[in-house]
């Protein structure tokens, strides 16, 4: 095999176009290293057995009901209303799939789905170390949808974010996990029933005030969860049309007033197109504004060209947490506020 | 790290991360976007390194990192044909054949067997760089070999 092997993997080479890449990085800016102590992670570490037990609370909410309220709160400075309550409950479902894998049991508990994202909260049970300050994750993670629901034959993606993971108020360890996935504005995960497959890899940690350091594997193993995803309650969406929005050249920071087309407003995502022309012209941030004032900011976003032809540049954001459309009265790019007709 | 001690590290190492990055992420785009953090860092780094061996071995591990920070929260991408056009090219259908069972292999046994039997390193730096006790790495490297096998006795 070794000869095989190495002459297979003498013909891999970076591209030209990395090697240019890596070349131009010397017009950036050296900065002095700055170093971190090592971690001495598992000494720190208790074995406890979680399943039944008490264990120190971090106060994180163990629903995903709480756990909107709580990151509501912390945004907006507001408490969370009924209405954005109701809206949380139309679009959650509960789940309770298990797989059981070297002594450690994840289940996906309950999943909110929006317009391109899935929230899904999961639930560990089993033997490995709980820290405060650990930081849990997955060494991989991937996650299919059946129906594939992306129609569009251009570069696009998924992809996962960990908003938290922590030992929560009911003294279990949770993690919350968003999937975001590029539409291209064609379709909506509120269409129609999906299957949903989460693959799951090594039950990794490391220390929160020393990231950078080393990963502990506290359980190996594949864990493979099968479960549906079913549209909630219909939802209202606002479209927009057209309309006018400042934007920068992030290369340049030179900024303009650019054409937003297609502008779709979800409870979750923002999406719109702008011409092709404009790719370099990234719209400022964007907020939705709500009747009592507050403001609910987009997180995370993505783009793709929407058409093979690639003349529309479509980008969507993410909500960072379901919004009531019934209260929003504006959009806001940048400082530009955009009111938003009723109905 | 002077301009000319950078150029030196790109040109002698960069093939080295981008196939590790490879083996890690199996996609060349994410393999790409993580060779050059990589190397993005080496050149923000300031560090003073102790030789060659030094460097290799920074560059090796700052690689495994990486790519597990991407891999973490990895966008992933979708289109495979436009990733094609990255992937290399081979003198001999057997390699073509060989690179594609590798990529097909989980993910756990990639990385090891790369940094054993190409990059040379012991069964006890493979551990230290990915974390893993030396005797997991062994097993890795076994059964990673046995499907290794097994798939291409299949083609």
């Amino acid at each position: 095999m070794d000869e095989n092997y190495k002459a297979m993997f003498d013909q891999v080479h970076a591209s030209d176009r990395l090697r240019e890449e890596v070349s131009q990085m010397k017009m950036q800016k050296q900065t002095p290293r700055r170093r971190f102590p090592k971690a001495a992670l598992i000494a720190a570490v208790l074995l406890v057995v979680l399943a039944g037990s008490a264990i120190a609370s971090v106060g994180m909410p163990g629903t995903l009901r709480g756990w909107f309220a709580r990151e509501w709160e912390e945004t907006t400075g507001a408490p969370m209303t009924e209405e954005q309550l109701a809206i949380i409950d139309d679009l959650t479902q509960p789940v309770g799939v298990s797989d059981t894998q070297e002594g450690v049991t994840v289940t996906v508990d309950s999943i909110t789905v929006g317009n391109s994202t899935v929230w899904l909260l999961l639930k560990f049970s089993g033997e490995y170390p709980v820290e405060k300050s650990l930081r849990y994750h997955f060494r991989g993670i991937d996650m299919t949808l059946e129906p594939d629901p992306d129609q569009v034959d251009t570069p696009g993606g998924y992809g996962f974010d960990f908003p938290y993971a922590a030992v929560a108020e009911d003294g279990v360890l949770t993690m919350l996990v968003r999937f975001t996935i590029d539409l291209a504005g064609q379709t909506s995960l509120l269409d129609s029933s999906r299957q949903a497959t989460l693959l799951l890899e090594d039950l990794v940690c490391n220390d929160l005030e020393k990231r950078g350091d080393e990963d502990v594997t506290l359980a190996e193993g594949s864990w493979t969860l099968t479960f549906p995803v079913e549209p909630g309650a219909e939802q209202a969406v606002r479209s927009l049309g057209e309309i006018q929005a400042p934007a920068m050249d992030l290369s340049t920071r030179e900024t303009k007033t650019i054409a937003l087309y297609d502008v779709q407003i979800s409870a979750t995502d923002i999406t719109y197109v702008r011409s092709a022309e404009d790719q370099a012209w990234e719209p400022l941030r964007c907020a939705l504004v709500l009747s009592d004032g507050t403001a609910v900011e987009q997180g995370s976003g993505t783009s793709r060209f929407w058409d093979e032809a690639q003349t529309q540049w479509g980008s969507t954001w993410y909500w960072q947490v379901p919004v009531d459309l019934e209260q929003v009265t504006a959009v806001r790019f940048g400082d530009t506020e955009i009111p938003l007709s009723d109905g | 790290m002077t301009e000319q001690e950078f150029d030196r590290a790109a040109v002698r190492y960069l093939d080295m991360v981008y196939r590790i990055a490879l083996n890690a992420l199996r996609r060349p785009a994410d393999a790409e976007d993580a060779a050059q953090t990589v190397m993005l860092r080496l050149w923000q780094s300031g560090e003073g390194f102790q030789g060659e061996d030094h460097l290799r071995h920074w560059l090796a591990r700052v690689t495994v990192n990486v790519c597990r920070d991407m891999a973490r929260s990895a966008w992933h991408r979708r289109v495979v044909s436009l990733e094609r056009t990255t992937e290399a090219s081979f003198s001999t259908r057997e390699q073509g054949d060989l690179f594609r069972a590798v990529m097909d292999l989980p993910g756990k046994y990639r990385l090891p067997l790369y940094l054993y039997y190409y990059e040379g390193y012991a069964v006890a730096e493979v551990g230290e760089l990915l974390g893993l006790k030396p005797s997991t790495v062994q097993t890795r490297l076994a059964r990673g070999r046995e499907k290794l096998k097994t798939m291409l006795e299949e083609e």
